[in-house]
């Protein structure tokens, strides 16, 4: 479900807006967002989270963990949701670094899971951030280069599409969700 | 007419609308550096119809689909694409609806390797230019996936391809690039053997290894699609299949076995080290590869054909018994794939077992024994 730039914009306002009252529901709200193996390991990294802060008895501090969360999955999700045709009509064809960033968020993802699958075959532990950071940074570079040439090429010519406000089906159900969200924390809070 | 003249090579192509061309030559031999020349993205003088290309260049005239269509996409379908390119130009959709069929609004990352290419060069052919650059569009793929893509490329292309057999099947001329030369070739002399092994170009028929009488001692159990197969020693157990029928997938379930050096397809991400010397480890084995000279060098900066030997090399030093290579040819021109074969023959003196999964036809006499994944 793709969505225009402007209202999953609004969508992430309104999510962190419900994270100030109940990090929680902000927290849940995000997950579905979220890759399955991602998601599992920020619902064990809270639950440890919330183990640590008890036992020093720092449970208020809990709420930061969430809340720090929930903005990283605030990026993941609007990569996942955000139409990049959107941006490019709202900033008339200038956002070219935003709208590459979005594209291959995924790409670097999974080239990257792929690294540590390799150096997993090749026995070396995932701690190594060294040795693990040296495809990577070819990779990025690598592709920074080809990725220019495709910007390059392919967006080059002069823009004439038009922004168009309305929102569609899509804008319209990610507000709703929004502003569910946003009133599911108020109402426990208050 | 599009005429390219790299500052880095001798000679030049010439390119008229209605004929594709195909560029041949080593890794290495400047196949790339021609076509990003073309692109003004190198030196050297590009002109169409005479004019300077390159001077404001307008790139609705040129289109370019690399090796790699993941870097080339940036909108979810093909249908997406088409939307994003026309904020910037005038497009014809009819073009990649044609040649995308019913995967016109099917997710980039869904589709299989062929389709991916020709969502790339759907979406390039759909601004109108006059000229198309393809650098190797036929890597990576299976039968299937080439037959694919073949009826897709128009006249006005420029290919450069390692797999001569099925790129002169659609080119009109052709061009070698030698010793920093590009030389306009004969199309009959691509079909001589004797030709293409003396100027490391791919397409000869590879001599069978002669496998010692078989050994009954297993080295390994792997399991493909659900049936087990044994890895006898000094076996050489191919795995073929189509794009995406579970090769890769296999070897990935091999990682973590005891004895078992994996090395997979993409060079690049599998070098932890700074030198070459790092990564091996082991002189002898350098020195056993023709790599010494390089030992000192960081691995990134070989050669296709070499990155595959300095990661064989680690193999080797690693004592493993299997060493798993995933399509070990891929990117390989002919010269690399000889040296290929003496590798493995290498390996099999050593007592190792190879298991190696491939859908290119040009190694499998390398295979003692092929499980098809069907």
């Amino acid at each position: 479900m793709k969505s225009s730039f402007i209202y999953v914009f609004f969508l992430s306002v309104l999510i962190y807006l419900s994270s100030l009252y109940d990090p929680l529901i902000s927290f849940i709200a995000t997950l579905p967002f979220t890759r399955k193996r991602t998601g599992i390991i920020e619902v064990l990294v809270s639950f440890i989270s919330f183990l640590v802060l008890s036992f020093f008895h720092r449970e208020t501090f809990f709420s930061f963990t969430l809340r720090a969360i929930s903005l990283i999955n605030l990026y993941f999700m609007s990569s996942q949701l955000t139409d990049l045709k959107s941006i490019i009509d709202i900033t008339k064809g200038k956002a070219t670094p935003v709208i590459v960033a979005m594209a291959y968020y995924p790409f670097f993802y999974e080239t990257t899971l792929e690294i540590t699958t390799y150096a997993r075959a090749r026995g070396i532990k995932l701690y190594r951030v060294d040795k693990l950071l040296l495809p990577i940074v070819v990779l990025i570079v690598k592709t920074a280069e080809d990725l220019y040439t495709t910007v390059t090429l392919k967006l080059s010519g002069k823009y004439r599409g038009n922004f168009d406000i309305m929102p569609r089906r899509n804008d319209i159900i990610i507000i709703a969700y929004g502003v569910v969200i946003l009133c599911l924390s108020l109402s426990l809070r208050f | 007419m599009l005429v390219v003249e790299p500052s880095l090579l001798r000679g030049k192509i010439e390119l008229e609308k209605d004929e594709i061309v195909g560029i041949f030559g080593r890794n290495g031999a400047g196949k790339t550096t021609l076509i990003m020349t073309a692109l003004c993205m190198n030196k050297g003088e590009v002109s169409i119809d005479g004019n300077d290309f390159c001077v404001g260049p307008d790139y609705r005239k040129i289109g370019f689909v690399s090796q790699n269509p993941q870097t080339q996409v940036i909108g979810y379908t093909c249908k997406d694409e088409i939307e994003i390119l026309s904020k910037f130009y005038d497009v014809d959709d009819e073009v990649p609806k044609k040649l995308m069929g019913s995967y016109f609004e099917v997710p980039f990352k869904k589709l299989s390797d062929g389709y991916k290419k020709r969502f790339v060069l759907s979406t390039t052919l759909s601004v109108g230019p006059e000229y198309i650059l393809m650098d190797e569009p036929f890597a990576n793929l299976d039968r299937d996936g080439i037959e694919t893509l073949k009826p897709a490329i128009q006249n006005g292309t420029l290919l450069s391809e390692h797999r001569v057999k099925e790129a002169i099947e659609v080119t009109d001329r052709e061009y070698l690039i030698k010793n920093g030369e590009i030389i306009e070739i004969d199309k009959d002399v691509l079909k001589d053997d004797s030709f293409l092994m003396e100027n490391g170009l791919r397409g000869f028929p590879l001599e069978p290894i002669q496998f010692p009488i078989s050994s009954n001692e297993e080295v390994l159990s792997i399991k493909v699609k659900g049936s087990t197969f044994h890895l006898h020693k000094g076996e050489v157990m191919c795995i073929k299949g189509r794009n995406g029928a579970g090769k890769t997938t296999t070897l990935k379930s091999l990682v973590g076995k005891k004895g078992v050096y994996i090395i997979f397809q993409n060079p690049d991400l599998q070098f932890f080290n700074q030198t070459v010397q790092e990564e091996v480890k082991d002189r002898y084995v350098l020195k056993m590869l023709d790599l010494q000279d390089k030992a000192e060098r960081s691995p990134f900066t070989l050669s296709h054909g070499e990155k595959m030997k300095v990661l064989i090399g680690s193999a080797i030093a690693s004592n493993s018994k299997v060493i798993a290579l995933d399509e070990p040819a891929s990117g390989l021109d002919g010269k690399s794939i000889l040296e290929l074969r003496e590798i493995m023959m290498m390996l099999l003196e050593k007592g190792k077992s190879v298991i190696m999964t491939t859908n290119d036809f040009d190694i499998t006499p390398l295979c003692s024994r092929v499980i098809d994944i069907v």
